[in-house]
């Protein structure tokens, strides 16, 4: 029995698997690849999956981690190789390792957010991102277990760029707390939207790019 | 992914149906490819997934050189309207691209509740509803599935209809398509010739006459059609496709596991069942053929859930060596097999220790009918005593919820035959208190009626609906006779069942009803929350529609009925037969005791059924 950590990816049409449907994907295609996992206790055993931080439906990600249990004497390393064949396309093991992180240590994500203007008018509105993302104070409406509840983007977002990516598109690059409080990327189009209603875009797409520990190394 | 469905997607729920990708997704490089089939199912991509004909009819028309096909399936309402908002046509999973462009269109019909999602698809695709509004050969329009042995209620919207089984009728179709767009003939040119392939039903080139009274005077086929279309029926289960290596959701669908086909056809002649005559002959497979085809399909998708499936699957001859040959792999693999729908009678304690092996699920026995006299009637040969011991097996193995399923409104019931479902649910009770090993955890029984539907080409297809203010009397009256906590009751909304007889037994000129309710409706009229019962009686009544006339009324011997020119092999002096036995309460055996002549295994080359 092996502890095995996997880096995956989930890009195109994939990223429109919701978590729970996800974790349902990785058990087929464990299966299906012949790699032997550990099952969870009961009556109706699964192959058990862990995933550290779950993905926003809508998001992509080049930076998924998958905690499994190996049962047979195979080696971490091997397994992106055995399993990739298996998966639906947009889902893709970068790479696997011994885990060296406790989950509990992941803190931080950088992920981006491009916004898009149909009116090809990016360049004209970046000073004004750049003006509220360097707010002291960004408070935002967010969705909680228990309703609305309010929350200050500016002490849980740090490093943001703003890049023209084209004469429609702006790339908007972050580092986000990941747990306590959670941001997920659409929190950004949140407080344009919210903040500076004048400048919402017309459409927004989400990306994880790196995960973190409390260290700021990547989470291993 | 093309931009404008990428931005509606974040609007919708559950968009993964919408998005195709999913493992086993068969696409094929556009340039290499010279017919495009949409394969469309008239209902959601949950439901559409799990039906396992879809899939077969996937692989075996993408085995095919130079035919891609490709998955459509019916948007929920939320997706449907901002499509239509976006201006977004239908579009087919696997490439994206639009129905409109596709060669052939064709619908998988299972049931007539998804007429509408036709319409619904065919509108969303931008696609004129009616054939007769589509001038040229491409794109052909066409549909199968059980619900063709009536094709007359979309008659007017469908170029043609497979009849039977589709595997090979499917690919000829296709092929002759393929010639006709090569050498340019016309659509009138293509319908002829299909019409000349067996079981190909091209209700363009039938013209019917009515009589005064509503009711048809004559069925007059013109060109090549045939007077009669007999349906299709593949031969050899063991030697035809079946999807081992199949596509694999990427999101939950209703029926999320392998499924394997034990066999075709039914042995025992219910005589309210449509499929038990549909289906004949009784084609099964080998034993060592389904013991390979599971395994591999369950190797190739990663499911942990295999159920054997047929009309009655406890009638497989060799149930027991193939619950064998598949537990023997499954079971170490933490694997679980499922048989649904068992028969009271052969209810075996070793069966049901065998499915118990690796995860238990609730039972369900259909005893269809309360009463013997009224199981007589239907054929249903099961008595009290086969069911109460079957219970008594299933209590005794420590089972403690059992599902009773009946229909109401059966030809000659009378309120005792009501009465007797709740003195059968009654015993079912009592044998539960004197046989049950694990009093602790209580039991649940629960009794579901459902609404009698005469269905086309089985021995009850001239009889008269009930009322829907007769089936709200009986249904309040079994309400009233039940008599323990212990016994949950639900029925079916009689309304629902009453469009459902109405589009079975209708003919052609139910299209515009069809179109005007879809206008005030929209699709998935399967669906509780978007069946409106206003919708249809007012759509009736627009159109001069008396839906009693299909429904409600007892029809004649010698009466022309909408679905003439179509055979499904049966004779129908066979089903008046056993209609007049039904009468006297008579029982006939199942075709294991002694062939009934049905007719059916004429369709076979060889003349061979169930052996």
């Amino acid at each position: 029995m092996s502890k095995c950590r996997i880096r995956f990816e989930k890009t195109g049409r994939a990223k429109y698997i919701s978590h729970l449907d996800l974790m349902r994907t990785f058990q087929h295609a464990f299966i299906r690849s012949g790699i032997k996992i550990k099952h969870t206790e009961g009556f109706n055993p699964h192959p058990y999956i862990s995933m550290a931080l779950p993905l926003q439906l809508g998001c992509e990600s080049v930076c998924e981690v998958l905690d499994i249990q190996i049962e047979d004497n195979m080696s971490p390393k091997s397994v992106p190789a055995k399993l990739n064949p298996w998966l639906p396309e947009g889902i893709r093991a970068i790479s696997a390792a011994l885990p060296i992180n406790k989950v509990g240590l992941l803190k931080y994500v950088r992920c981006s957010v491009t916004i898009v203007y149909d009116d090809a008018k990016a360049e004209e509105r970046k000073a004004a991102v750049e003006e509220l993302f360097a707010r002291e104070s960004l408070v935002i409406m967010k969705k909680t277990k228990r309703g609305f509840g309010e929350l200050d983007l500016a002490p849980n977002v740090s490093e943001v760029s703003v890049e023209t990516v084209s004469d429609t598109e702006l790339k908007i690059t972050a580092l986000v707390s990941a747990v306590e409080p959670t941001v997920n990327p659409s929190n950004l189009l949140d407080a344009i939207t919210q903040n500076a209603p004048e400048i919402a875009p017309d459409f927004a797409k989400y990306m994880r790019l790196e995960v973190y520990d409390s260290s700021m190394k990547p989470f291993m | 992914m093309e931009q404008r469905i990428e931005r509606i997607l974040p609007k919708v729920q559950k968009p993964a149906r919408y998005t195709g990708g999913e493992y086993g997704e068969i696409m094929k490089n556009k340039d290499e490819v010279d017919v495009r089939f949409a394969l469309c199912f008239p209902d959601t991509y949950e439901i559409g997934m799990s039906n396992l004909g879809l899939r077969i009819l996937y692989g075996v028309l993408n085995k095919m050189d130079g035919v891609w096909c490709e998955r459509v399936f019916e948007p929920w309402r939320d997706m449907a309207e901002e499509m239509r908002k976006e201006g977004i046509p239908l579009y087919a999973l696997e490439s994206g691209d639009p129905v409109k462009d596709f060669d052939i269109i064709g619908f998988s019909v299972g049931y007539e509740m998804s007429y509408l999602g036709i319409l619904d698809m065919l509108d969303l695709a931008g696609i004129p509803l009616r054939s007769a509004d589509r001038k040229e050969l491409t794109p052909i329009v066409f549909a199968g599935g059980t619900c063709m042995y009536n094709p007359e209620p979309i008659a007017d919207f469908i170029d043609l209809a497979v009849i039977g089984e589709g595997e090979e009728a499917d690919a000829e179709i296709t092929e002759l398509y393929r010639k006709a767009k090569q050498e340019g003939w016309s659509k009138a040119q293509f319908l002829n010739e299909a019409a000349k392939i067996q079981g190909i039903y091209v209700p363009s080139l039938y013209d019917i006459e009515y009589n005064e009274d509503g009711t048809i005077k004559s069925i007059n086929p013109k060109g090549d059609a045939p007077a009669v279309v007999t349906k299709r029926i593949i031969e050899n289960l063991d030697e035809s496709y079946f999807p081992t290596d199949t596509i694999v959701p990427s999101t939950e669908i209703v029926h999320d596991r392998t499924v394997l086909e034990l066999f075709r056809g039914c042995v025992r002649g219910c005589r309210f069942c449509q499929a038990g005559y549909v289906y004949r002959p009784i084609r099964r497979k080998k034993c060592e053929t389904l013991v390979k085809q599971g395994i591999e399909a369950l190797k190739n998708s990663g499911y942990e859930e295999i159920s054997l499936s047929s009309l009655s699957t406890s009638d497989y001859k060799e149930l027991t060596g193939l619950c064998d040959g598949l537990l023997e792999w499954c079971e170490p693999r933490k694997v679980s097999l499922s048989l649904p729908s068992l028969r009271a009678d052969n209810f075996s304690m070793d069966l049901m220790k065998k499915v118990q092996k690796v995860r238990k699920s609730g039972l369900t026995f259909a005893p269809e009918a309360g009463s013997q006299r009224m199981r007589d009637v239907i054929n249903k040969n099961v008595t009290e005593e086969d069911i109460l011991n079957s219970c008594r097996t299933a209590f005794e193995g420590g089972w403690s919820s059992v599902k009773l399923y009946f229909m109401m409104g059966l030809p000659t019931e009378t309120d005792e035959d009501i009465i007797a479902i709740a003195d059968l649910a009654f015993k079912v009770l009592n044998t539960w208190k004197k046989y049950a090993t694990n009093k602790a955890r209580g039991v649940k029984i629960t009794v579901s009626t459902s609404c009698f539907v005469p269905k086309p080409m089985s021995p009850f297809q001239w009889e008269a609906q009930d009322s829907m203010e007769e089936f709200l009397r009986k249904q309040q009256l079994l309400k009233d006779n039940m008599r323990s906590k212990a016994i949950s009751y639900s029925w079916h909304d009689s309304t629902v069942s009453f469009i459902e007889a109405v589009l079975a037994l209708g003919d052609r000129r139910l299209a515009p009803v069809l179109e005007s309710v879809f206008k005030r409706t929209g699709g998935l009229a399967a669906w509780e929350e978007f069946f409106s019962e206003e919708a249809w009686n007012e759509s009736f009544a627009e159109n001069g529609v008396d839906p009693h006339f299909y429904a409600n009324r007892e029809k004649g011997k010698d009466e022309i009925l909408p679905w003439s020119m179509i055979s499904a092999g049966v004779k129908t002096e066979h089903l008046w037969e056993e209609r007049e036995r039904s009468r006297r309460a008579e029982i006939t055996p199942d075709c294991r005791n002694q062939c009934a002549n049905c007719g059916a295994r004429k369709l076979s080359k060889e003349g061979r059924c169930d052996e």
